[in-house]
């Protein structure tokens, strides 16, 4: 790979070169490793039951399990929405440039919460009641998790994530540029909508985990015992966000060497 | 490139527009709130308990009773041998603990199972329905078919009372559904068949709530505060407490008389009504999302010449 010699500071750009990066390195090897013995203690939960595995028990209902990989991973994931919502209906053009980063990183936080999340309920085999919408408890704030934490990965999430991946295909795979010329239109004029669902999925599932706790009634100290929580808890989400973006943003320079802008890493940690 | 400067007045206002309008549709539903209210919940032939601790003698014969009735294995984790659940858990539905005096109060009896709330904090946090209050007799029964395993249910039940069961691979959720396959038999549930005391009895919500005032007015001064606990509390609950001792001593929590799902959804309730709020939210970021591509593909254009790069999505 030839890469240009590129100066430590630039200005970040929504058009830049498009090089191809090899994925099978020595870091992508010991996160597989981990992974790995993460699915096998899946699978001993999955014998074993809860408790065992988790350390959960009826006084530590949701233990560290779900804050962790509804709440925190969500959180982590909301540098996608909260950074969108600030280039696009904020009109904070800039920051168009990290977009993909910010998407990205949102699309892998779901997934891994998700996969959380199905380790940690009980009774996984049941979730195909999520596609029967007449089945719904609507008042349940957690139906809300489970319906649009899925939705919102699998549908605009992923299709935003989409783009980045036909380009490699456009630049690296000749053969299939027709096709993707083809499609990226269609791209073109369907992604208002499906953006605009991509924040307004996660603004209404965020919200019901702010409100999860609510039903907790007296058991929750009175100072959060309030209709606010909801929204203290998106914005809570996607200061996260942001937060995440950057760290991330920060450690791809880091490993792969790219240079650096700090005009826009400014302006995403002033917000 | 030129800097994105700080939020416009026009984004500004677009977005005030949003939340107001959202605030907006509220009102508009405010019979929502009204539907939450008390006590109007609890079925006319709700079945329920009728517990008096000043007759209850600690036999434990109804935690055994229980045990036996629903097939449940019995908690002998504490030494291996004897039944003797510390708590109500997977293998225990019904307890019968002591409560130690306080300078002001003798020691006391108290039995704990599920109090088949009138408005049930379970039933509104289960997401798929699995936990439903019976039309007819009021009890709040399980559904494993519909259980996804997320125990919200725990953590909603204001009393402690649903449990999981933690070692299984497929857990079930673990609550006194007051013994609803012995009253298809025309039997009575299991505690109460066995009480020698009549500590704890069967009946029709309103029959013992007449009954538990009949005993107050009988003995004023006997009872707590001349209360019915379960009367008002948590929006009503099907199973009645009569103590000597406060509540609190037994473990029982002064909730007030609103239900928790009331007071906690109230305003959920109304932003979700008719998905209002979701749809409104979702309009209003597609008309700014609408209006900001536009310009968003202008500048690609330009910025495609400028740097001779096509720019990504």
């Amino acid at each position: 790979m030839n890469q240009p010699k590129q100066p430590t500071v630039v200005r970040w750009q929504r058009g830049v070169p498009v090089y191809g990066i090899p994925v099978l390195t020595r870091p992508f090897a010991v996160l597989a490793a981990i992974a790995a013995l993460g699915i096998s203690l899946a699978v001993y939960r999955e014998i074993a039951g809860l408790g065992p595995a988790s350390g959960m028990n009826d006084a530590y209902v949701w233990g560290i399990w779900k804050t962790f990989n509804v709440m925190v991973l969500t959180g982590l994931g909301s540098g996608g929405f909260a950074v969108g919502i600030t280039a696009w209906i904020f009109f904070r053009r800039n920051l168009h440039a990290v977009m993909r980063t910010a998407l990205l990183t949102s699309f892998v936080a779901y997934f891994t919460g998700l996969i959380g999340l199905g380790v940690d309920v009980g009774r996984p085999w049941n979730f195909y009641w999520a596609a029967l919408p007449w089945k719904w408890n609507g008042h349940s704030a957690m139906l809300e998790v489970c319906i649009c934490m899925p939705l919102y990965a699998f549908f605009p999430l992923l299709l935003e994530n989409i783009p980045p991946i036909l380009e490699r295909w456009y630049y690296f795979w000749k053969e299939s540029r027709p096709v993707i010329d083809r499609i990226m239109p269609v791209i073109r004029v369907t992604y208002p909508w499906v953006i605009a669902l991509a924040y307004a999925l996660p603004l209404m599932h965020q919200s019901s985990l702010g409100a999860l706790m609510l039903l907790a009634g007296d058991k929750l100290n009175p100072l959060w015992q309030s209709p606010l929580l909801p929204y203290l808890y998106v914005a809570c989400a996607a200061t996260l966000g942001f937060a995440c973006v950057i760290l991330t943003l920060i450690l791809c320079c880091m490993f792969w060497k790219r240079p650096f802008d700090p005009v826009i890493m400014g302006e995403l940690a002033g917000i | 490139m030129p800097i994105a400067g700080s939020i416009s007045r026009r984004d500004m206002f677009r977005v005030a527009g949003a939340t107001s309008v959202v605030a907006l549709a509220a009102p508009a539903c405010a019979e929502a709130a009204q539907e939450t209210v008390q006590e109007g919940q609890i079925p006319p032939g709700a079945l329920g308990l009728l517990y008096d601790a000043t007759k209850c003698i600690g036999c434990k014969a109804c935690v055994d009773a229980c045990v036996n009735a629903n097939g449940l294995t019995g908690d002998t984790s504490l030494d291996g041998l004897h039944i003797a659940p510390l708590e109500l858990n997977s293998s225990t539905k019904n307890i019968i603990k002591l409560c130690k005096a306080t300078p002001t109060h003798p020691e006391s009896f108290v039995k704990q199972q599920c109090m088949h709330c009138g408005d049930p904090t379970c039933v509104a946090a289960c997401p798929f329905h699995a936990l439903q209050k019976n039309e007819v007799t009021g009890i709040v029964e399980w559904d494993g078919s519909k259980c996804i395993g997320c125990r919200y249910c725990e953590i909603a039940c204001p009393f402690h009372i649903p449990k999981f069961e933690w070692t299984k691979f497929n857990p079930k959720i673990v609550k006194c559904e007051l013994c609803n396959f012995r009253l298809a038999k025309n039997l009575e549930p299991a505690c109460t068949y066995v009480c020698p005391t009549h500590a704890v009895i069967f009946g029709r919500r309103d029959k013992l709530l007449e009954t538990a005032k009949e005993r107050v007015n009988a003995e004023p001064n006997k009872y707590f505060e001349d209360r019915v606990y379960g009367e008002h509390e948590a929006g009503g609950t099907q199973v009645l407490y009569l103590s000597a001792v406060p509540f609190t001593d037994l473990g029982l929590p002064e909730i007030g008389p609103a239900s928790v799902p009331g007071k906690a959804l109230k305003w959920q309730k109304r932003v979700y009504k008719w998905m209002s709020g979701p749809i409104l939210l979702y309009g209003v970021i597609v008309i700014a999302m609408k209006r900001n591509w536009t310009e968003h593909e202008k500048e690609m254009v330009h910025e495609e010449k400028e740097t001779g790069l096509k720019a990504q999505l």
